[in-house]
């Protein structure tokens, strides 16, 4: 493929990436209030918080903040969570590894479920299965995450079947079966609001492989028909699979947020959601950045897999 | 990419009569939802907040429709008031990403050149932040509640508008009745909103009954994060939260909000996806 076509791209990541940094800061300064009120509190004098803005940067102008601020994080200081007094570093640290974790068994199981329903729907055309995979995808893209996730806990986890826990989070290291206990209902949450959308994607991506020349060539020579599903459309209709779940992640990433806070999973989107409802501005600008920057990766990561299964992308 | 998008993604053509039925019932549902809603905001059948300690977790039943909840309160009246709270939250977010995102793509496609290709560059950054994240991101600067809510989710689907009103606005901008108003000499303020506006209508229509759905369930999810609508007042978000609190004690509290929400979203994304089929927007299969 065109390495000009993936510079121009990583390129496009990094302009946006710094346009995300711009409105991090931005919004992290709207508000009266800085990281130096947040720390002392309301009560603190001003010749305190006038010696801690100093101490902090934060007497400076705003300009310069927001280098300094660009320049630590490219040196991979984010600076002081001001309400649990730890580096912001230390914690995305902490939570991202568990976030991965939860979207790895998600796109994982989603793929699993999804893509094989959307191409069944597509070769059903029409017919009455096809109706039903559609109509239950329209559902599954129509009930809120955070829907889904309060319905499966009150299905599994409150009485009388008590299968599961509620929420929480236990190590893997400390018991495999309390982990897997406990990640059950996120990803089943997750996976569940995937599935609807992967499945449709799937469905017009082999009705798009259906309907096009080379398949209507494999027929007119004669393939039986499992032949021409299996060893033709299966297979293009699988690039673009591929394509839409890097596509997906995205999707994936506003849904973790909630479904972190449904079950009190401790990851990265709890971590957001924490930061923005204490304030905690050096919080909020990191994992802010962090997730935008994955989702910046996920993109490049997609463009990246099209140009390579369909030659054609990028060569204008 | 944001998530509006993958609600407002093409669906395959499909016959004419599919589409009316589409449009048929969203029209139903959608506009069952704004009855409610306005029904809400001047009647329920109790005080939305009053607490009747005599009367907790009761189920569904003749004084109560749809039950009380674990503080006694009538889960039918708080759906009703929360109703007009999400409702409204969902035109008044859909009304401000209209109003910032229309006139950049217009301006962006009449002008053209340097101006545009910095605005879509600037819009192209904008999409490749999730949009829940860049909504919260925008709550950490305006602070928590309804209004802000509004704010945040207008803004952070405002480029996505810019992107799709631009596509149309871009081809109206080249017919000729564009150009023989430029050779008359009209403003560019008139050509844009009198000539090229009523011509592009239809995508906006479209998308913007997509996204007031979809603004519906962004402000639940914001109440549901805590970071929107704040207890004592209801919407469907601070509902369910509530209600997944108490859910080992009583599960009407969840279902009665959980069932009117996907109601009302599938409402709006029927209505969306049957306007899109009735105006001929959208893709097309090879073959069909």
């Amino acid at each position: 493929m065109n390495p000009a076509f993936l510079l121009r791209r990583l390129l496009h990541g990094l302009i946006s990436l710094v346009i995300l940094s711009l409105i991090i800061f931005v919004c992290t300064h709207l508000l009266p209030g800085d990281a130096a009120t947040a720390i002392l509190g309301d009560n603190a004098t001003p010749a305190a918080l006038a010696a801690l803005r100093a101490r902090l940067g934060l007497d400076r102008p705003l300009p310069l903040q927001y280098v300094m601020w660009l320049v630590g994080v490219l040196r991979g200081d984010f600076g002081v969570s001001t309400t649990l007094n730890q580096p912001v570093g230390e914690l995305i640290g902490l939570h991202f590894a568990n976030s991965v974790t939860l979207a790895a068994i998600t796109l994982t199981s989603a793929a699993l479920i999804a893509v094989p329903l959307g191409v069944i729907a597509a070769v059903r055309r029409g017919r009455s299965l096809d109706a039903t995979i559609l109509a239950g995808s329209y559902i599954g893209i129509s009930i809120p995450d955070f829907v889904i996730g309060p319905i499966l806990i009150m299905l599994f986890a409150a009485p009388p079947l008590q299968l599961l826990p509620s929420s929480g989070y236990v190590a893997i290291q400390d018991s495999s079966l309390g982990w897997l206990a406990h990640i059950v209902l996120p990803a089943a949450t997750l996976t569940m609001v995937l599935i609807a959308h992967l499945m449709r994607q799937t469905r017009s991506g082999m009705l798009d492989v259906l309907a096009s020349d080379y398949i209507r060539t494999a027929r007119l020579k004669g393939l039986p028909e499992r032949m021409v599903l299996w060893r033709h459309a299966l297979r293009n209709a699988l690039t673009t699979s591929i394509t839409v779940l890097a596509l997906d992640f995205g999707y994936l990433m506003g849904s973790i947020v909630i479904v972190e806070e449904i079950f009190a999973y401790p990851g990265l989107g709890r971590l957001i959601v924490y930061a923005v409802a204490n304030r905690d501005l050096p919080l909020v600008q990191g994992a802010t950045l962090v997730i935008g920057a994955v989702y910046v990766g996920a993109n490049l990561l997609a463009d990246w897999a099209h140009g390579l299964l369909n030659p054609r992308v990028g060569r204008a | 990419m944001t998530e509006a998008l993958e609600f407002a993604e093409a669906p395959a053509r499909r016959p004419a009569v599919r589409g009316n039925a589409y449009l048929v019932v969203g029209a139903v549902l959608t506009l069952g939802a704004v009855l409610l809603a306005l029904l809400g905001a001047i009647w329920t059948p109790y005080a939305p907040s009053a607490v009747d300690l005599l009367h907790r977790s009761t189920g569904p039943g003749a004084g109560h429709l749809l039950g009380t909840d674990e503080y006694g309160r009538d889960v039918l009246s708080r759906i009703m008031s929360g109703a007009w709270r999400s409702i409204s939250l969902g035109f008044a977010a859909m009304m401000l990403a209209v109003a910032i995102g229309v006139p950049l793509a217009l301006a962006g496609a009449y002008w053209r050149g340097r101006l545009d290709s910095v605005l879509m560059r600037f819009i192209d950054a904008l999409l490749s932040i999730p949009s829940l994240i860049f909504a919260l991101l925008i709550i950490t600067g305006l602070g928590t509640g309804h209004g802000q809510a509004i704010v945040a989710l207008g803004i952070a689907a405002a480029p996505r508008f810019v992107r799709v009103v631009r596509g149309a606005a871009l081809d109206a901008a080249s017919q000729d009745y564009v150009t023989a108003a430029r050779a008359r000499g009209e403003a560019a303020l008139y050509i844009q909103y009198r000539e090229i506006l009523p011509n592009v209508w239809p995508p906006i229509v479209v998308e913007a009954s997509i996204f007031a759905g979809f603004a519906l369930m962004g402000g639940a999810a914001l109440s549901y994060l805590g970071l929107g609508t704040q207890p004592p007042a209801a919407d469907w978000g601070v509902m369910v939260r509530e209600a997944q609190r108490y859910i080992f004690q009583s599960w009407w509290p969840l279902i009665a909000p959980a069932t009117t929400i996907s109601l009302a979203i599938v409402g709006f994304n029927l209505l969306g996806e049957g306007l899109r089929d009735r105006l001929q927007l959208g893709e097309r299969h090879a073959g069909e």
